[in-house]
């Protein structure tokens, strides 16, 4: 990096101007997409001290500090600053203390070597990942889906299996078609394990989003139904996935609009297909309000079968959390304490939760200019702040249960609700 | 955002608020509203994702601005006066509807609105206009249902039956209609069939609050009526322990014991037939099914204790009220009853 012209200017600059904080900015987001992580968040600090509340900077901070530009290890940051690391120019404002520039590399290094446990669970304190793990960018897998057992085995006696073992499925002469629908509250990780599901099948995985629903309705799209299915029937052995098909499938009486429902009858006729034509192609399908997708849809041979997905339990939870706090540089997390309570928090819920401990912790190291890790007393305060989002679904799921379970559609959900007292 | 993104965007967003995703439809707006602050259409859009989103306020708002940027359209006019109309300021309502029909004289929804405006304050000047939009758009079934509604508030009940069965002939599933018939069906004492048709309304939409709440008010009504009934039973038992023997106050109190038993079994197995679970979470959770439940109870002890178990003897009954006079004694009684009779005949709305 030391070659890129523009990030020299950029630094010449912020050293002429210190107080200038777009240019800072501006210097921070460049270093950051230049992968100089540590430079960039002595810079961050920087603004943050002046202005804690600066978005801007936090938004950054937030970037490098997960995904984007993990604080990076010594040798990698050295790797991409010039001479002696990040300058370190005076305090902004007069009449405000003086803060030195932190030197991150050292503290990496520092604590690279004595790094407290990551997770407090009682066994295996001593976890082999280091705490700074450079993320790895690769996609989702199944394993990386926090609990969900029941979904998983359920996805996996009915397409899963059949794909892996064609030998298996030619013995018990099972076909792979038919469907099946994953509806449940926002947030509970229905797009997330389809998302896995397309790691672990690559090429034989085929995948129908809102935007894609909303490019074809307005004519922008040269994707139309008819030619994915088509697609998909090529690959087959395959699964097609129809994501908020409560978008692509919406009860017919319910739309105003003539051309929405077309897309609904198309989709219904390309479900049937003609004679053996849909052999080999699997749809799954998933939404957060099953009620409002055409009941044709659910017809045998189509989406006949249902899976609901709920907030996960105490142990799903414990995964979840621990997923999502891998990457980032935490100590003494007592994971199980956290799972006991965020009973009814959903997967993105506890992904708020783990985000915005590591905003505190992050925010905190900025303003002191000693860089600590994400601790326990960040994910109390996370949990204060972040609540359990499922409320409104769980009321409307409930009027659905109460008035319109016809024929026991929606038995398990009715369980569910009856368990937690919500009835 | 260049011309073409803009009419993407627009066609996306009218998309969402169809599929009613509203907050996603605003999202999406809001970007347009940012190139092109001046465009009626997103405004007149905006105001109806903040309505269906509940957010009238903000319905107003936009509402507001588009029709200050295109005083011509019906439309914006038509959204501006029902989002005044879900707050209850039915003046600014009536005026602009009143506007969107000046422009647009043929237009059945114009003439909906206005009687939906109008009939809350005056259902004799919502007539006219409801009547004409039937005209103009026979095979609506909301003409007719609005219509049933003013007829009804009218005092013509038999017509505004055969409007909502007309509606129901169009569009069977239509939940408004089911509830409104169902309201017929309470007031003409005609219990099982009023619970199994606002149970068939939230069927079609189980997120309605009103046939919901209608639902709960028809059980915790039955349950009072039985409460009154309980207490007329009470007031005979205590004036007959003064005058008859004790077996046959005893005879009586068994008697009215399993009437008034037989009564709330009544009560309960219809609720549970025609209503499903929802009627044992009203039994369990409405606070005021609760308190009649209870003053139920309490109530019919008094019977089988004061006749049947007869722990407080006949004779000794008859020398208290000798002493004290019968009328101040059962006063409590019947005044507590008499509040009980009058509460019923609220919460019976449509
Ligand atoms: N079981 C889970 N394991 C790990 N992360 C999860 C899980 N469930 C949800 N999440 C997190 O929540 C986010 C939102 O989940 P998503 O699949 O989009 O929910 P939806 O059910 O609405 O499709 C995911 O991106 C993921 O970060
Ligand atoms: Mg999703």
């Amino acid at each position: 990096m030391e070659g890129s012209p523009l990030i020299e200017s950029l630094r010449k600059a912020v050293d002429a101007a210190p107080q200038d904080v777009p240019l800072r900015l501006h210097l921070a987001g460049l270093l950051l997409d230049a992968g100089c992580g540590a430079e960039a968040i002595s810079h961050l600090g920087l603004v943050l001290a002046a202005d804690p509340t600066c978005t801007e900077a936090l938004d950054l901070m937030q970037r490098a500090v997960s995904g984007g530009g993990a604080i990076r290890p010594a040798a990698a940051a050295a790797a991409c600053s010039p001479g002696p690391a990040a300058p370190a120019p005076q305090a902004q404002r007069a009449g405000e203390p003086d803060l030195e520039a932190f030197d991150w590399e050292a503290a990496a290094r520092d604590l690279g070597e004595a790094l407290p446990p990551m997770f407090l669970d009682g066994d295996d304190e001593q976890l082999t990942e280091p705490a700074f793990d450079v993320e790895a960018v690769s996609t989702v897998r199944l394993d990386d889906v926090g609990g969900m057992a029941e979904v998983k085995k359920r996805l996996e006696a009915a397409f899963l299996a059949p794909l892996r073992n064609p030998e298996l499925r030619r013995l018990y002469g099972k076909s792979l078609k038919g469907g099946l629908l994953l509806y449940g509250p926002p947030g509970c990780g229905k797009t997330f394990i389809a998302r896995a599901i397309a790691g672990e099948l690559g090429a034989a995985f085929f995948s129908v989003t809102l935007a894609d629903v909303l490019d074809m309705y307005i004519g922008q799209s040269e994707r139309n139904l008819s030619e994915i299915f088509a697609t998909a029937r090529r690959h087959a052995p395959c699964v097609l996935f129809l994501d908020e098909v409560d978008a692509i499938g919406q009860r017919r009486s319910q739309l105003r609009s003539n051309s929405l429902r077309g897309t609904v009858n198309q989709l219904l006729s390309e479900l049937d297909g003609v004679g053996a034509q849909n052999d080999g192609v699997f749809v799954l399908a998933a939404t957060n309000a099953p009620w409002d997708v055409d009941v044709a849809l659910r017809r045998p041979g189509r989406l006949d079968r249902t899976v609901l997905v709920l907030p996960p339990d105490q142990c799903a939870r414990e995964a979840i959390l621990r997923h999502h706090l891998k990457g980032r540089p935490v100590a003494k997390i007592d994971l199980a304490a956290a799972a006991k309570r965020t009973e009814g928090y959903s997967g993105a819920d506890l992904a708020h939760v783990c985000e915005t401990a590591a905003e505190r912790a992050l925010l905190d190291s900025a303003v002191s200019g000693t860089v600590r890790m994400i601790e326990m007393r960040d994910v109390e305060a996370a949990l204060h702040e972040v609540r359990p989002s499922a409320g409104p679904w769980l009321e409307s799921a409930r009027n659905v249960a109460l008035f319109a379970n016809e024929a026991g559609a929606y038995d398990d959900l009715l369980d569910y609700l009856k368990k937690r007292k919500l009835l | 955002m260049t011309g073409l993104d803009l009419r993407g965007e627009l066609m996306r967003a009218s998309a969402l608020l169809d599929l009613g995703r509203a907050a996603e439809a605003r999202a999406r707006l809001a970007a347009v509203l940012a190139a092109d602050p001046q465009n009626a259409f997103a405004l007149r859009m905006l105001a109806r994702c903040h309505h269906a989103a509940g957010d009238m306020d903000g319905a107003i708002h936009a509402a507001q601005a588009a029709v200050a940027v295109d005083p011509t359209s019906e439309h914006g006019h038509r959204i501006l006066a029902n989002a005044y109309n879900s707050v209850g300021d039915r003046r600014s309502a009536t005026s602009s509807a009143r506007e969107a029909l000046r422009l647009a004289p043929d237009e059945w929804r114009c003439h909906w609105l206005l009687a939906e405006c109008l009939r809350h304050s005056d259902p004799n000047a919502a007539l006219p206009p409801a009547r004409r939009a039937r005209d103009l758009a026979p095979n609506e079934a909301d003409v007719h249902v609005l219509y049933g509604v003013v007829v009804k508030q009218l005092g013509r009940t038999q017509e505004a039956r055969a409007a909502y069965m007309h509606a129901l002939s169009i569009n069977p599933n239509l939940a408004t209609a089911h509830n409104n018939i169902a309201v017929l069906d309470r007031a003409n004492g005609r219990w099982a069939h009023a619970l199994a048709g606002f149970r068939t309304s939230l069927r079609h939409n189980p997120q309605q609050k009103l046939a919901r709440e209608n639902l709960a008010n028809t059980i915790v009504l039955l349950l009072r009526r039985l409460c009154v009934a309980a207490y007329a039973a009470t007031l005979v038992v205590v004036l007959a322990a003064g005058v008859v023997g004790p077996g046959v106050l005893r005879g009586l109190g068994i008697t009215v014991t399993a009437g008034l038993l037989a009564g709330l079994g009544w009560i309960l197995a219809t609720a549970r037939r025609s209503v499903g679970p929802f009627a044992t979470t009203v039994l369990r959770t409405d606070r005021r099914a609760l308190i009649a439940l209870a003053v139920f109870a309490v109530t019919l002890m008094v019977v089988v204790i004061g006749s049947i178990v007869q722990i407080v003897p006949p004779h000794a009954v008859r020398s208290a009220f000798d002493g004290l006079g019968s009328g101040s004694r059962l006063l409590p009684f019947v005044s507590v009853g008499l509040l009980i009779a009058a509460r019923n005949s609220r919460n019976v709305r449509k």
